[in-house]
């Protein structure tokens, strides 16, 4: 079966034996290199869709579908324009700190990678004071999110920037207080030792009550730092259009986006590391057949596993709930997360717990659309086309009917031409000489302005001989506005015998 | 590196003590369309909001001016679009009682049936971005399945989903669809057995109340009583849809409509609040002066006295209650 | 596709056609390339000014879905967006507001018309003082969407008919070789 495990070391051995020491240091460093950076790239990919996919069959629809079988190739397809998209930098930013700013976020994306664990010794870095770098390193993001702030010159950007500033400073506190407590449990600041203690069980189950507590206070608190909904405020793209990148496009706002991804994935890594284990299989006290079967699955998939179902259930989050206020946010920081004020215990105990039952009534229903698939209730336009359920009655555009002769019933009467308000239908009339020599007006054209028509139904009413009427085309797109212009009558055609 | 008077050059934007100015709108995704709004800051508070109108101003009263009573009705419907039916019946009625015109009892049921529709049809999108300018994005979606089924119903019988100009002087301007009981009947259990769905996502949701609660002192308010609103719609289309009476769909006018000459108003409630219809006849075929008393623009003006004093957030939760139409506002 | 072999089937477009320097097969695979992932990622800016927003928020929806085509990140910086949805009238106070949206924007960028008023004025064609006749006379305009306003699958079809436009290197920024990115 294929496995992660021994890859590192085998590189390693086999590098010392071509190379010296140093030399075999740098080549290890290249390759962790674009390692990261491809990984980088893959779990943008993978997660924007994922995002975007969960979102859809919560929202009850479909979601991306159409670029690549099953909307595989859709991210890619974005990161490909925002590539090629003209990078802006506007006239009167800090044009050093602005372009340097997506470059802050993404490398502290990158610090981060060097502790995490994918796999049974599968590790850039297994530094010994794991977690301590964690949390030291992840506040550094802020920085970045400063600096393209203060450097955009732009109001909203500023105060995106000073929200998420505020947020991140204060929950790296309950971060750091729910990590702690997996650190006193363990007794080490090492992350594999931290993953080599969970052995005999995760510490979600052998911590007890806790390791629950510090896990839901971790998860909100990474939720924060991470600036997803409900604590996007940094963003609140109701609020500040778009935070703290409102001025970025091109390949620099891409940057900013992917490392949202990317921090997600970081936070949620850290999290299944500490509280499932990492890459540690589950294994339930001595049944010893069923610890044997699970120790066969190889560990990089628990690890990712475990990893990704932190990333569904804060992306469950976000599709679910409100944005907080930004006192509100802190207020549930100082108050709740942290109980530090002079709070009755028991009235903290019936706030959380109404607020936490309201919550995951919401929750139980965004996540029982995200499961019945049945409920989507996309109809997929073009592909049916054929058998689209158009009422009769749809008012799409104003036709004239002609028989099998090229006859309609059009006199010239010009009813609907008053009718109208706004001038879209023009008769131009013209004399024919009938046979016996009398003269009689006819149309000449016809003429139907659709770029103007409010399909307000009161030529038809005004029709004394029924010559028009509305049809339920609605597929007008057209690149040239002189096509909307249209002549009703077809040519050669001549009014039906008996019309008056 | 840089020169911080080169960054905040204008000083005049900064107010006495550091305040700060920013322009939100005219293109801005919580003020609904085209709304200015000045708003100067402490910090996150608010100290004073000026609205800025007029970038959707099309000019509709003087328009009026020049379209007969049958074709003013149409413009009408781009006012407050939400609501497009209720307008057209607002001026209807104006039409009625100024030259006396009798409208069969049939056309009077599916009036109202077809504005109460409206009325809800109002409210779920109301829903539905009030929960999105709080961050929350689902319930839109969720609120819009069962606005569709409204636009279907209007579709089927209207012919359009949104501006339907069904309405004309003296009653309808066609019967209705075959189907059209069938499928109200249809909305009306759909509707009800999602009301919770709702509650317990948008209405019962704690960060929902605390974001909405105390802001304002009309926002909570309006909050229940759109609830309120969209169960008692349901009451009264309940109580219409078996009993729509036979009989013409319009009543007999004449060809030419001319308003006597003198002063008329009538007014009619929308889903935003009252909307009135003024106009000014001198017997013509054309109103001389029309004059639209649009709630949307009432409610603005209070948009300053509620929201001084709050935080940014607070300004998109009472927007979003106060459930502004631009272009109704702008006229 | 009926609407593929119509677009191709050189309809007469406005402006001239100039062939793009260079070429070659490299070049062109390239641009292929480029023009596919632009087609299948126009980011729409949240802008409505009446109605039609209502019937673009309805192509949101989960009925319509507009999410199918990858359309559904609507951004509300336009920096960051690539197709403007004018829906809505457009009056001379909000003229240069759009204008200076467009401005911002960053290239490759398009526009759509959608709705009478966008193209027209529409229903406030005649007896208004206030209105743009059309919001060609403003910014330039890849495609036009009739309607008062335009069901969503008519919205869904400028969309495409967009789409096709790009892929076929029909858009005015390529056919003037201005943007090659």
């Amino acid at each position: 079966m294929f496995s992660l495990e021994g890859i590192t070391t085998n590189v390693q051995d086999w590098l010392l034996m071509k190379f010296n020491p140093t030399m075999a240091l740098a080549i290890e460093c290249v390759i962790v290199i674009l390692l990261s950076i491809s990984l980088f790239a893959i779990l943008g990919l993978v997660l924007v869709l994922m995002e975007r996919k969960v979102a859809a069959h919560i929202q009850i629809r479909l979601g991306p579908n159409r670029v690549g079988p099953g909307g595989m190739f859709q991210t890619v397809a974005d990161t490909l324009k925002l590539i090629m998209k003209e990078g802006l930098t506007p006239d009167k930013a800090d044009k050093f700190l602005f372009n340097l700013a997506p470059f802050v976020v993404m490398m502290v994306g990158m610090l981060l990678l060097a502790p995490i664990a994918f796999a049974k010794n599968f590790q850039i870095w297994d530094i010994n004071i794991g977690v301590l770098y964690i949390s030291s390193v992840s506040s550094l993001s802020v920085i970045g999110i400063l600096m393209a702030g203060w450097a955009s010159n732009n109001k909203y950007s500023l105060l995106g920037a000073m929200r998420s500033g505020a947020q991140i400073v204060s929950y790296e506190l309950s971060a750091g207080f729910a990590v702690l407590t997996i650190v006193v449990l363990t007794g080490s600041l090492q992350i594999s030792e931290i993953i080599n203690a969970q052995q005999n069980g995760w510490w979600i189950f052998k911590g007890h009550i806790p390791a629950v507590i510090a896990f839901v206070l971790y998860i909100i608190a990474v939720t924060a730092e991470t600036n997803r909904a409900p604590f996007d405020l940094a963003e609140a793209e109701s609020e500040l259009t778009a935070g703290f990148h409102t001025e970025y496009s091109g390949m620099r706002f891409a940057l900013f986006f992917l490392a949202e991804y990317i921090n997600i994935f970081i936070v949620c890594a850290i999290g299944a590391t500490l509280f499932f284990g990492g890459w540690m299989p589950l294994h339930i006290g001595n049944w010893e057949a069923f610890n044997h079967i699970m120790d066969y699955i190889p560990s990089s998939v628990w690890f990712m596993g475990k990893t990704f179902f932190l990333i569904f259930l804060i992306m469950w989050f976000r599709w679910t709930f409100p944005r907080l206020r930004v006192d509100q946010l802190l207020n549930l920081e100082w108050k709740y997360l942290l109980p530090i004020r002079n709070m009755f215990l028991k009235e903290y105990i019936t706030d959380v717990l109404t607020g936490v039952t309201s919550l995951l009534k919401g929750m139980r229903k965004t996540g029982y659309y995200f499961t019945h698939s049945k409920e989507i209730i996309t109809e997929q336009y073009p592909d049916n086309r054929a058998t689209l359920l158009m009422s009769d009655r749809f008012k799409g555009e104003v036709v004239m009917p002609h028989d099998a002769n090229n006859e309609h019933t059009c006199t010239g009467c010009t009813a609907c031409e008053l009718a109208c308000p706004n001038g879209t239908i023009k008769v131009v009339t013209k004399f024919e000489t009938s046979p016996e020599g009398k003269k009689k007006k006819a149309i000449d054209a016809l003429v139907y302005r659709l770029e103007l028509c409010t399909m307000c139904n009161l030529c038809i009413v005004a029709c004394p001989s029924d010559a028009i009427k509305m049809a339920p085309n609605f597929e007008h797109s057209v690149f040239d506005r002189t096509k909307l212009t249209k002549v009703l009558n077809q040519p050669g055609s001549k009014i039906r015998e008996g019309i008056e | 590196m840089y020169n911080q008077t080169e960054i905040i050059k204008d000083t005049s934007e900064l107010g006495a003590d550091g305040e700060l100015v920013i322009n939100m709108g005219p293109q801005h995704p919580a003020t609904h369309g085209v709304l200015h709004l000045v708003v100067t800051l402490n910090g996150e508070t608010i100290k004073k909001i000026e609205p800025h109108l007029g970038y959707i101003h099309r000019s509709i009263e003087k328009m009026c001016e020049s379209l007969t009573y049958r074709q003013f009705i149409y413009v009408t419907s781009r006012m407050d679009y939400l609501s497009s039916h209720i307008n057209n019946l607002g001026c209807a009625l104006l039409v009625e009682k100024g030259m006396q015109i009798e409208v069969p009892d049939r056309a009077k049921y599916v009036r109202v049936i077809l504005s109460e529709l409206t009325r809800i049809a109002s409210h779920e999108l109301w829903l539905g971005a009030m929960a999105m300018d709080l961050g929350a994005f689902t319930p839109f979606f969720y609120a819009f399945r069962e606005r569709e089924m409204i636009t279907d119903i209007m579709e089927d019988t209207c012919g359009a989903r949104l501006t339907m100009n069904y309405i004309v002087p003296g009653g309808l301007m066609y019967d209705i669809h075959p189907d059209f009981q069938k499928k109200v009947k249809a909305f009306i259990t759909q509707f009800k057995s999602k009301v919770t769905e709702y509650e317990d996502l948008v209405t019962n949701n704690v960060i929902f109340q605390s974001r909405t609660k105390g802001v304002g002192i009309l926002s909570a308010e309006d909050a229940i009583s759109y609830g309120k609103e969209m169960n008692q719609s349901i009451r009264i289309i309940e109580q219409l849809i078996d009993n729509i009476p036979e009989g013409d769909f319009v009543g007999k006018t004449k060809n030419v409509l001319k308003l006597p000459k003198g002063e008329f108003y009538t007014r009619v409630e929308t889903a935003r609040g009252e909307f009135g219809v003024y106009v000014v006849s001198e017997g013509g075929t054309t109103p001389h002066r029309i004059k639209f008393r649009s709630p949307g623009f009432s409610n603005l003006s209070v948009l300053n006295h509620i929201s001084v004093g709050s935080k940014i957030g607070d300004l998109m939760a009472s927007m979003g209650t106060l459930d502004l139409v631009i272009p109704d506002i702008d006229r | 596709m009926e609407l593929k072999e119509k677009i191709a089937g050189n309809e007469p477009f406005p402006g001239i056609v100039h062939d793009t320097p260079g070429g070659g097969i490299v070049v062109s695979t390239f641009d292929s390339i480029i023009n596919w992932a632009r087609s299948n990622s126009l980011w729409p800016l949240s802008f409505a000014t009446s109605c039609c927003g209502i019937e673009m928020m309805s192509t949101a929806s989960a009925k319509y879905d507009f999410s199918r085509f990858g359309f559904e990140v609507a951004r509300a910086s336009p920096r960051q967006a690539d197709v403007i949805i004018i829906a809505g009238t457009i009056v001379n106070k909000m003229a240069p507001v759009l204008k200076r949206l467009y401005d911002q924007m960053a290239d490759p960028k398009y526009v759509i018309a959608m709705g009478a008023c966008a193209i027209s004025g529409g229903p406030f064609f005649y007896n208004t003082y206030s209105v743009v006749k059309g919001a060609d006379h403003i910014i330039p305009v890849d495609v036009y969407i009739p309607g008062c306003p335009p069901r969503p699958e008519a919205l869904l079809h400028s969309l495409i008919s967009l789409q096709e436009k790009i892929k076929l290197g029909m858009t005015r920024e390529q056919i003037r070789g201005e943007f090659k990115g």
